[in-house]
């Protein structure tokens, strides 16, 4: 190793005017749109189900919150086995329907969505627990006088419990968005990047700067980056709590 | 009487209807299946020779159990080594941990020094660091250090994550002060304070953090991937997906080693379950 040389914007201006960086910036972010918003909603859909049953809930709570704590390594080798051309579970349904396997992973425009439901799959309990902690604490009061005024359950749900819910939403949008930027294991395990850089995401560039392309200086540049953007998102949310408290 | 009926419609009115409850089932049923089949899938093919998995249509429930795969895992691949290398770093980290940020949670909570806000802050920046832009910088720096490939790349910096501190220290602060100072009226001396006073008081947020630290190395993944090289010596999750980069991938072998991997994690699970829906979920909210 030669000694550390001053170089200035030099390793900027080489980093942001690689294609590959650029393209991993944009594929973290095309990851975190898609699987944000799908696992939300699911979480949503499944705390909502979750509070108005009364029998077997701490059943379906155990349930859809175990996958939760597997390592999401685990998560992505168990997704090999639901994907996999030949033998993976979801291949053996699209046969039995449509004759033909799909081939998700090798798949320019749905490897990006199948990477993010590795998430959506492992985060969907935590989310819905989250949720559904959220709803519990909402006043009760309001909900009779809503009823007593005559909105149905959709109007209470879109006009009380998502309004109330804001700060939930709000701590939660910020931490998943922290977590999912850093997107690596269910990539390295499921495409390495591919097809065509296509799944190659920000920590996954990172990485590969420091054994395969020899670049670290560009995957320091990209590190900093990243952490400047979750230090404003940090900032955000203690900005928000402090606000409410 | 219409009263009476409308005042029983008010007082039962949050009732979900018949059909809303059949849906909600329908949904959580669903969201079981998909939530378990996996598991269930890698049970199946980790019995089975990995050559009739590519049988179609496909043999869910195997006639025969084929205990090859578990055989040449342990007897072929190094499996061994990395549950024992997980389960030894594991707990050395969560052991030092708790002591570490214990001692630092006290002082920071209940004891007046100089540059005591400094300090607090720096810690709070820290925690914002997201881990994955530090792999660069902490790879040269353990590499300065001669400690590439060794058990001290993994240990060191996990012990300098200050998050717990934190944890612990929202325990502490709620504590009376004059606890602390009429003990300190009897002669006591602060390491007393602190092992026979505090750490009682505190021993719920021992547990959490202890868990929340085990758990946090046992899933951990990408700095073992950076920072160990030698294969016997590599942590599980690490030494699982080494099978996968294999000529000719196993299957049968890759989805026995998930399978066992889950095993600790399912254990600790069920026997504090309780503990996990409610506590991870409120220091989570707490952030």
């Amino acid at each position: 190793m030669s000694p550390a040389v001053f170089v200035g914007t030099d390793n900027w201006e080489k980093t942001f005017a690689d294609p590959l960086v650029l393209k991993t910036i944009w594929n973290t972010i095309r990851y975190c749109l898609i699987a944000i918003p799908v696992v939300f909603v699911v979480a949503m859909l499944i705390a909502l189900t979750l509070n108005s049953i009364r029998f077997g809930q701490t059943a379906f709570k155990t349930i859809i919150y175990y996958p939760t704590l597997q390592p999401i390594l685990i998560a992505a080798l168990m997704f090999t086995f639901v994907l996999h051309q030949d033998f993976g579970v979801l291949n053996i349904i699209m046969r039995a329907i449509t004759g033909e396997p799909v081939n998700f992973l090798g798949n320019e425009v749905l490897a990006m969505p199948t990477i993010a439901m590795v998430e959506v799959w492992k985060g969907m309990g935590f989310w819905a627990l989250l949720f559904l902690a959220g709803i519990q604490n909402l006043p009760r009061d309001l909900y009779h006088a809503a009823e007593l005024d005559g909105a149905g359950p959709f109007r209470r749900f879109f006009q009380l419990t998502l309004p109330l819910l804001k700060p939930t939403f709000f701590f939660s949008v910020i931490f998943a968005t922290i977590v999912n930027l850093q997107v690596f294991d269910s990539i390295f395990i499921l495409t390495d990047g591919g097809p065509f850089h296509s799944t190659a995401s920000t920590t996954w560039y990172i990485y590969r700067s420091l054994f395969t392309f020899n670049e670290p200086g560009y995957g320091a540049t990209l590190s900093f980056v990243l952490v400047v953007v979750v230090l404003i998102l940090t900032a955000l949310q203690s900005y928000a709590f402090q606000d409410r408290s | 009487m219409r009263s009476l009926i409308r005042k029983k419609r008010n007082a039962v009115s949050l009732q979900p209807t018949v059909p809303m409850v059949t849906v909600s089932y329908g949904v959580l049923l669903i969201a079981s299946v998909v939530s378990i089949v996996p598991f269930l899938y890698i049970l199946s093919t980790s019995i089975k020779d990995t050559r009739s998995l590519f049988s179609y249509p496909p043999d869910w429930i195997p006639d025969q159990i084929f205990w090859g795969n578990y055989a040449k895992l342990f007897n072929e691949t190094s499996f061994l080594n990395w549950t024992l290398n997980t389960f030894a770093i594991g707990l050395t980290i969560t052991i030092l941990k708790l002591i570490i940020d214990a001692m630092a949670a006290y002082s920071l909570a209940k004891l007046e020094f100089a540059g005591k806000r400094l300090i607090t802050s720096t810690l709070l920046m820290a925690v914002a660091i997201p881990v994955a832009a530090l792999i660069i910088p902490l790879f040269f720096i353990i590499r300065d250090m001669g400690l590439l490939n060794t058990y001290w790349a993994l240990i060191l910096p996990a012990l300098a994550n200050p998050l717990g501190i934190f944890l612990l220290r929202s325990f502490i602060v709620s504590l009376p002060d004059d606890l602390i100072h009429s003990a300190r009226l009897d002669g006591s001396s602060e390491l007393r304070i602190f092992t026979h006073m505090i750490l009682p008081l505190i021993s719920s947020g021992l547990v959490v953090h202890a868990i929340f630290t085990f758990m946090l190395q046992y899933t951990n993944f990408l700095w073992p991937l950076v920072a160990i090289q030698t294969e016997s010596k590599q942590v599980l999750t690490v030494g699982i997906s080494s099978l996968k980069s294999n000529f000719v991938i196993d299957w049968g072998l890759i989805s026995a080693a998930s399978l066992l991997a889950t095993i600790p994690i399912t254990l600790l699970f069920l026997a504090l379950q309780r503990f996990f829906l409610a506590q991870s979920l409120s220091s989570a909210l707490k952030g």
